[in-house]
């Protein structure tokens, strides 16, 4: 009952199971204030997605989420064009060689393995270090003390000796453009890959290694967001032809009301209280996807090239 | 007794309605099969159907075995994992063909008391007769080729999909002269054409055999889009990019400026 055939992942979904996961994600992402991108495919490959689908239709729902904040950003003069189209173009030269390197892996059937553990690796890392953060902070704030602010960083000062130097003036820095160039490469490589907008590694690198200022970071990282996304998504059509627009659809449906919902729950609870429970739903994840990697698999035979549409 | 009624009923009224009746006589007997539907549409909706089948044999005592098999075959690479230290990863490659996408087997009694093993091959039933037809190529990886692995690996996969069943002794004959039973088609079925044979064997002799056909289309929007994301990966990957931001800026609308 309620459910919905998805043309390209080639299979029936229940429509009420992809709202709750694209209205969790989005929840979640109204909360802490994150994409979510990076919840959301593991989610759905959890419930019988094919990886590549989940990625690419992940991919597809964040240029839909991402486009109304980036408006918003870009009228209240938050974002920084300059920057964003350096890690924009960045991002568009990774994303088209992460795009490339899915169809390797697929056609090399190890392309479940290698997202897995690449999901392994950055919801631990992240989730670590967010839940460890918290930690502090909340015993910090038991002992009364202010949490310190980052200023200009060890980072931000060796990339001014750089070559290529460039003035951003809406950041109000001074750097080498190799370095956001870099950073844009690596998040449109990890977009392809796992089907992530890379917020949460792009705005932390913004702020604590580029040294932009908070607003800022995130208005710019929006709106490159949007068109690196938007790249891997077309990339993902043309070549692996596994971008479900349906399944985006739904997604970004089950996100919008989510978010609403997330943004007025964080007024009741405290930012560290916050933190530690993404952190914990983060590791979470990240633990059940390492034990999908460890333990013996049921089936010792798999088709080589998941995903629909062949 | 009352299901016999139901079943004679739903009999008499699917001949009267001239649905598809293909039959085929071999010597003087005359087998006559008939199904609910002969054709099958994914929509939005779809999640799988279920066609019945219906039959008079020809001759008392006799056993009912039915096949079906898609025409669509598989052309596929398959990965084996394999422990690669602490890790289950992919170790070894493989190409096969020449083995069916769909493939059911129903029959009134066990397999091996209906069928001799001649007779089982002639007629590819079974999935010994499979393994034996299925070509098998190692691409990746060190030999030697693991045929009873792979295939056993493949049957595993399709039957969680219920695209690969044997389930004997499903067919029920009544008043040993009229039988019927259901195919599930599953979610996974993708389009094409789907053979269904039904065969009428006594004593380890085929007595009779008929054709039915079953075609599997997708229809609508699910149609249009699985074409245009299968042969026109460009304007649909622009097509996704323009209802995104088109969606998402409608939405950011209604909330005043989007949820992210």
């Amino acid at each position: 009952m309620f459910n919905i055939f998805l043309p390209v992942a080639n299979m029936s979904v229940n429509l009420f199971l992809i709202l709750g996961i694209g209205g969790l994600v989005g929840f979640l992402s109204g909360l802490f204030g994150v994409g979510g991108g990076f919840l959301l495919t593991p989610l759905m490959m959890m419930i019988g997605i094919p990886p590549a689908v989940a990625a690419a239709s992940d991919s597809c729902q964040i240029v839909a989420a991402g486009s109304s904040g980036a408006l918003a950003h870009k009228r209240m003069g938050n974002v920084d064009m300059k920057m964003g189209i350096t890690i924009l173009l960045g991002g568009i030269v990774g994303g088209t060689i992460g795009v490339q390197a899915v169809k390797y892996l697929r056609e090399l059937g190890n392309f479940e393995f290698a997202i897995k553990a690449v999901y392994v690796l950055m919801l631990g890392l992240v989730g670590g270090i967010m839940f460890l953060e918290s930690l502090r902070t909340l015993r910090k704030s038991r002992e009364g003390e202010s949490s310190t602010e980052f200023s200009s960083t060890k980072f931000s000062q060796l990339f001014t000796r750089l070559p290529f130097q460039v003035h951003f003036k809406r950041a109000g820095i001074q750097t080498s453009i190799l370095f956001p160039f870099f950073i844009g490469s690596s998040v449109g490589f990890l977009a392809a890959l796992m089907g992530v907008g890379g917020g949460f590694i792009m705005v932390p690198t913004m702020i604590y290694i580029i040294g932009m200022p908070t607003v800022v970071a995130i208005g710019t990282d929006l709106f490159q967001i949007v068109f690196t996304t938007a790249n891997v998504t077309l990339m993902q059509a043309m070549v692996n032809h596994t971008v479900d627009i349906e399944l985006a659809l739904i997604l970004l449906c089950g996100s919008t009301i989510g978010a609403q919902f997330g943004a007025r729950a964080t007024k009741r609870l405290r930012g560290e209280q916050i933190r530690i429970l993404l952190a914990l739903i983060v590791l979470t994840i990240m633990i059940k996807l390492l034990v999908d990697l460890l333990i013996t698999p049921g089936n010792l035979i798999g088709l080589s090239k998941v995903g629909g549409g062949h | 007794m009352k299901r016999l009624i139901i079943i004679s009923l739903v009999l008499a009224s699917i001949l009267s309605m001239s649905l598809s009746i293909k039959a085929k006589e071999l010597g003087e007997k005359e087998f006559v099969t008939v199904s609910t539907k002969e054709q099958i549409n994914i929509d939005l909706r779809y999640s799988g159907d279920r066609i019945y089948f219906f039959g008079t044999v020809p001759e008392k005592g006799a056993d009912v075995v039915v096949k079906l098999i898609s025409s669509a075959t598989e052309h596929t690479k398959l990965t084996q994992k394999g422990k690669v230290g602490l890790f289950w990863m992919g170790t070894k490659q493989y190409e096969i063909s020449n083995i069916p996408f769909m493939y059911k087997i129903h029959s009134s009694g066990k397999l091996n008391s209906i069928l001799t093993t001649t007779l089982a091959k002639e007629l590819g039933i079974g999935y010994e007769i499979l393994k034996g037809n299925m070509e098998l190529k190692l691409v990746k990886g060190e030999a030697p080729e693991e045929r009873d692995i792979v295939f056993d690996g493949f049957v595993k996969m399709k039957e969680k999909d219920n695209l690969y069943r044997i389930a004997e002794q499903r067919i029920k004959i009544t008043q040993e002269r009229v039988f019927q039973h259901y195919f599930t088609f599953p979610q996974k079925a993708k389009e094409g054409t789907y053979k269904i044979i039904s065969y009428v064997i006594k004593g380890g002799k085929l007595l009779a055999m008929s054709n039915d056909t079953v075609v599997i289309q997708k229809v609508g929007m699910e149609g249009w889009l699985t074409r245009m994301a299968r042969n026109y990966g460009l304007a649909y990957g622009i097509m996704a990019v323009i209802v995104a931001v088109s969606a998402g800026l409608l939405v950011g609308l209604i909330f005043k400026g989007g949820g992210h």
